[in-house]
């Protein structure tokens, strides 16, 4: 891709991918460079991009990729912020969402769980837009919700203490 | 329109990424909606604060930097790399071994869960009703690969359908699988390398077209297929 058209991209599409990356991330400065890396890669593939039927969603799973990427490098830090004490919400810890914990705890899973947690949690997809986006079975994605709720609850305890609801 | 539209939905409306008949069905739902026509304008104020923050110019100023810093690095990579393979080379050459394995393309392993026993399936091998299977993958180097099981019935399973993501060198277990009741007969068809997926995509659809019972003459040439039969 020439210079104009990674610009033409970035003008259109630069927003969304960043605010994605920095949701993954939950770093501002971070989702920066996996913004960078992102239009590095359409720089790469962009004859790609031309045939992605959805601009956006092409987008937004190379930015996955840089995002988890990114996150597997910096695995132990994450996990160390996790361990601090959430920001408070006005709803209170106890309403704290699955997909807060889940997002927050997103470096301490493999890609596969990564990823469905991202389309799920972030994307709001249903569970057969999830399978239709990564191919795999309906089953396969019906396992790995149940391991993300079973997780979430785990890890609100440990973020906010008390029972599991 | 159902209920408010996802926030993924919101992103590809604000960039006109729908296609037609949803673009449309979500501007006549954003007209008419509050919450949907706020949450537009603020992914409208981020794009102003992003082009603000970080102008085209300067982003592609940061790629041009960022690229070459790494050609100076790839360049001693690769140099160190050569040097490394010729050493290699030499205490190949110097010292051979006989019971060394070459891992010259990708393979794959079936594993079987029956009641409580796991055990890799050995070809030819015979699978029944209500068997767990997990296929793991094994690539010599990094790239993409599409794995998918089709049944006699010519329906097709896919575990592995983004081609365009490249798997890394190693192993890979795929999710899993169970046989169904009554059992039929499947064929697992593995393809490596760019174009995996769109390949197996091809020749299954040739397949059915031409009439093919659903096999191994489903699979294109350079696939890896492994065939497993019903008891």
């Amino acid at each position: 891709m020439t210079d104009d058209e990674v610009a033409d991209a970035y003008r259109r599409y630069g927003s969304l991918v960043l605010r994605r990356c920095r949701r993954i991330l939950r770093d501002d400065a971070a989702g920066e460079d996996a913004l960078q890396e992102v239009f590095v890669r359409l720089m790469r593939y962009g004859h790609a991009f031309h045939k992605a039927e959805s601009k956006v969603l092409w987008l937004y799973r190379v930015a996955d990729r840089c995002c988890f990427d990114l996150l597997a490098r910096r695995g132990a830090r994450a996990e160390a912020s996790a361990d601090q004490t959430p920001e408070p919400s006005h709803r209170g810890t106890a309403a704290l969402e699955d997909r807060e914990v889940i997002l927050r705890f997103l470096a301490s899973f493999d890609d596969r769980l990564k990823q469905v947690a991202v389309l799920h949690y972030l994307d709001e997809m249903t569970q057969e837009e999830i399978a239709a986006a990564t191919g795999w079975s309906r089953q396969t994605i019906f396992k790995k919700l149940a391991f993300l709720r079973s997780r979430a609850a785990a890890l609100r305890v440990r973020l906010c203490g008390g029972s599991y609801p | 329109m159902n209920g408010h539209p996802s926030s993924l939905q919101l992103e590809r409306f604000s960039v006109d990424d729908l296609p037609a008949d949803a673009q449309e069905r979500t501007r006549a739902h954003v007209l008419g909606c509050g919450e949907c026509t706020r949450s537009l304008g603020e992914l409208d104020r981020a794009r102003e604060d992003c082009l603000r923050q970080l102008p085209p110019a300067k982003l592609l100023g940061r790629i041009a930097q960022k690229r070459s810093n790494i050609r100076p690095r790839r360049l001693w990579i690769g140099l160190s790399a050569f040097t490394a393979a010729a050493a290699a080379f030499a205490v190949i050459l110097f010292f051979p071994r006989s019971d060394r394995v070459q891992l010259k393309g990708a393979s794959v392993s079936v594993y079987c869960r029956r009641g409580e026993q796991v055990r890799l399936l050995a070809p030819g091998e015979r699978i029944r009703a209500g068997d767990g299977l997990r296929v793991v993958l094994t690539l010599p180097n990094r790239q993409p690969a599409a794995a998918w099981f089709v049944d006699a019935r010519g329906r097709v399973d896919r575990f592995l359908t983004d081609g365009s993501t490249a798997l890394d060198a190693g192993e890979h277990a795929l999710p899993g699988a169970m046989v169904e009741s009554p059992c039929i007969d499947l064929w697992l068809v593995v393809a490596a390398g760019s174009g995996a997926t769109q390949r197996l995509a091809e020749a299954f659809e040739r397949a059915r077209r031409d009439g093919i019972p659903p096999g191994e003459r489903w699979a294109p040439a350079g696939t890896v297929v492994r065939a497993l039969q019903c008891e």
